[in-house]
């Protein structure tokens, strides 16, 4: 059977191979289409009670319902996850930074004691017991626009926005007070709905937090930039956020906190040497049969007690975590970024283990299900890495936005030896970086969405000015398709007064 | 005319959604059927996709679009469904191979059988990138855009899926004289 004779084949028996929903489908979600107009019920969906068994004028009962109801809606539950061999050693002490990265070590890596810098986005007036670092729950509206943000200590920010698409921003931010800042972050999926307007957009918020650190208001302003240079208004408003607390994990007494003694030892170097953050892939469990499995999540753990988890079937989520032993950690993460399965407020325990992780989905209320799961590191694309000279490694972060031909534009923030990109077209990638030399970087990504099995290398040297890097990079889809190779310039993203 | 109701739907009209759900329905079960294999599978897909279209629909901002990312979202759905069940796998309940027309030659409903089981050897995306480019007939430029990967990955990943299928079904092949050599 040659191509031709099977894509026709194929084809006929798709054709032939008729099916037809079930009548309770259609009756069900027009019923609750009804009774839902302010489209807010999908938050039911987070309960046991499930849409098809839900009464009401035009509902329909689902006839032989064999699965759990629970299950079917549920389950979806942020992962768990952990992370993997903590190697010991001491934290390089940089006496020499590459000047994409300006020289000013972050002495500690605690979120409650980050060092202030000269470095241009300045955090000279950052109060190190202000709280500000951390991650938060911003609330917009009616819950359909939240989004979840996490201010790392050396002025880089990450923020997830719930909804299709699961976009992601990455920007910078530098305190403006005690308890108040300024971010400018960049979001790459203007539209991520539609895709049909290419572009990006930036915000500029003002934070004031209060207190005790555990609430924030936020006064934004939105511009989009779309790429035929068309001008659309800027949009302003107004969101409130409430800080993330980590889930309880057992033995809760027998972790250090950030801030406390041992904490150092337990976010030490874990990959290669290089800075106290780490990334793991996390592999869900998975007997697919195919070749290209199940796409994996990939889990980032923050020198800071932060983390980063970009799964393709959770999408991406902050989160936090602990030591919980010598080679383990455990993970509180938060999904709220799916749209049929929202998962607000759902924080997930896990346990980390070397290898495999025990994956403990649950709530804060609720458990639903435990599994072992396997994890593998982000390799660099079989390309060689010299040994990090520590001389060399900066341990501040910076953010970088890099447009494209197509308009959009990609965005990346390397931090602690873990960099997050968001790029439009593959997804969100995590992975690692480290210096070649004082003026070269290398980073490799992989990215986690439906191309999880793509992966990305670039070497990025720095210019005079050192807001501007040059990249080389090549990228190639695991499954065995062509490297592609290109070059491409970006710059700093910088707070403008 | 779709436009129309897609306007009315995202207002919050129910029964123009009502309409527009029923004249989609069958054409997202039906993407969803033939990723998932499972009619009981792709009912929830079906539903799931609807529901996240009733949610999400005022933030779809060009009505014309509507098709496209209704696919979108079953496929995403189908996905989702996919894996939920992988780790009860041994309690999914495939279901046989339809008998076609009714009209089939003999060796025609062979074939099917065979594009069956070679089919169910395939990922979820793997089917998906199939489905939409055969059953769907789209272009790789739209199935892209359901997808949310590049164009690239669609052409790599259907080639995949098709060598992998050709594969499973030259497995199939081989094994058949076998099985009838040993019930001879």
């Amino acid at each position: 059977m040659n191509e031709n004779e099977l894509e026709q084949s194929l084809s006929e028996w798709m054709y032939d191979d008729q099916s037809r929903a079930s009548s309770w489908v259609l009756g069900s979600v027009v019923a609750h289409a009804r009774q839902h107009p302010n489209r807010s019920w999908w938050r039911h969906l987070l309960k046991p009670a499930r849409l098809v068994g839900a009464t009401g004028p035009g509902a329909v009962p689902r006839p032989g319902l064999v699965r759990p109801a629970f299950a079917t809606m549920a389950i979806v539950a942020a992962f768990i996850i952990a992370v993997v061999l903590v190697l010991p050693g001491p934290t390089p002490e940089p006496d020499r930074a590459p000047a994409f990265v300006p020289s000013s070590p972050l002495a500690d890596a605690s979120p409650s004691a980050p060092t202030p810098t000269s470095r241009p986005d300045d955090l000279s007036g950052f109060d190190p017991n202000g709280g500000l670092v951390g991650s938060l729950w911003l609330r917009q509206g009616n819950g359909e626009r939240d989004s979840y943000v996490t201010l790392h200590p050396d002025g880089t920010i990450v923020q997830v926005a719930k909804g299709p698409g699961w976009p992601v921003g990455i920007g910078t931010w530098q305190p403006t007070g005690a308890r108040s800042l300024t971010s400018l972050v960049a979001w790459p999926d203007a539209d991520p709905v539609n895709h049909l307007r290419p572009g990006f957009s930036t915000h500029r918020d003002e934070w004031a937090l209060d207190e005790d650190g555990s609430a924030a208001t936020l006064t934004w302003t939105a511009r989009l930039q779309p790429a035929d240079g068309s001008t659309v208004p800027d949009v302003s408003g107004a969101s409130t956020l409430v800080r993330l607390q980590r889930l309880p994990l057992p033995p809760e007494a027998a972790y250090p906190s950030p801030a406390e003694p041992g904490w150092e030892l337990a976010v030490g170097p874990m990959v290669q040497g290089s800075g106290s953050g780490g990334v793991a892939a996390i592999t869900a469990p998975c007997d697919e049969p195919d070749e290209s499995g199940t796409p994996p999540g990939y889990l980032v753990t923050h020198g800071d007690g932060t983390a980063f988890l970009a799964s393709y079937w959770q999408g991406n989520g902050p989160g936090l975590w602990v030591p919980t032993g010598p080679d383990t950690r455990g993970l509180s993460s938060w999904f709220g970024l799916d749209p049929a399965h929202d998962l607000d407020n759902w924080p997930v325990a896990q346990l980390a283990g070397t290898g495999t992780i025990t994956v403990s989905e649950g709530t804060s209320e609720e458990f639903l299900d435990e599994y072992e799961a396997e994890t593998r590191s982000i390799e660099p694309m079989d390309e060689p890495l010299p040994a990090v000279d520590p001389a060399l490694w900066p341990a501040t972060g910076s953010v970088w936005l890099q447009p494209t031909d197509s308009g959009t534009a990609i965005t990346a923030y390397l931090t602690d030896g873990t960099a997050v990109v968001r790029d439009p077209r593959y997804g969100t990638g995590t992975g690692h970086w480290q210096p070649l030399d004082p003026d070269t970087i290398a980073a490799w990504v992989a990215f986690s969405t439906l191309t999880s099995h793509d992966h990305l290398w670039s070497e990025a040297t720095t210019g005079p000015d050192g807001d501007t890097l040059s990249i080389s990079y090549k990228h190639q889809d695991k499954s065995g398709g062509p490297v592609e190779t290109g070059q491409a310039e970006a710059s700093r993203l910088r707070i403008e007064p | 005319m779709q436009r129309d109701l897609v306007i009315k739907a995202q207002q919050g009209d129910a029964e123009a959604f009502g309409a527009l759900a029923n004249g989609a329905i069958d054409r997202l079960h039906g993407v969803a059927y033939r990723i998932l294999r499972d009619r009981d599978q792709a009912d929830d897909a079906t539903q799931q996709a609807l529901v996240s279209a009733w949610d999400h629909l005022p933030g779809l901002r060009d009505p014309d679009r509507f098709d496209a990312w209704t696919y979108r979202l079953v496929v995403r759905a189908a996905y989702k469904e996919a894996h939920r069940t992988q780790a009860q796998r041994d309690r999914v309940r495939w279901m046989p191979p339809d008998s076609g027309t009714g009209t089939d030659m003999p060796d025609r409903i062979a074939d099917h059988d065979e594009l069956e089981q070679a089919f169910k050897t395939l990922s979820p995306e793997h089917r998906a990138v199939l489905t939409l480019r055969y059953y769907c007939d789209l272009p790789l430029g739209e199935i892209a855009e359901i997808l949310d990967i590049p164009v690239g990955t669609v052409g790599s990943r259907l080639h995949h899926a098709t060598r992998h299928l050709r594969d499973a079904l030259q497995r199939e092949r081989r094994r058949e004289p076998t099985e009838e050599h040993a019930l001879s």
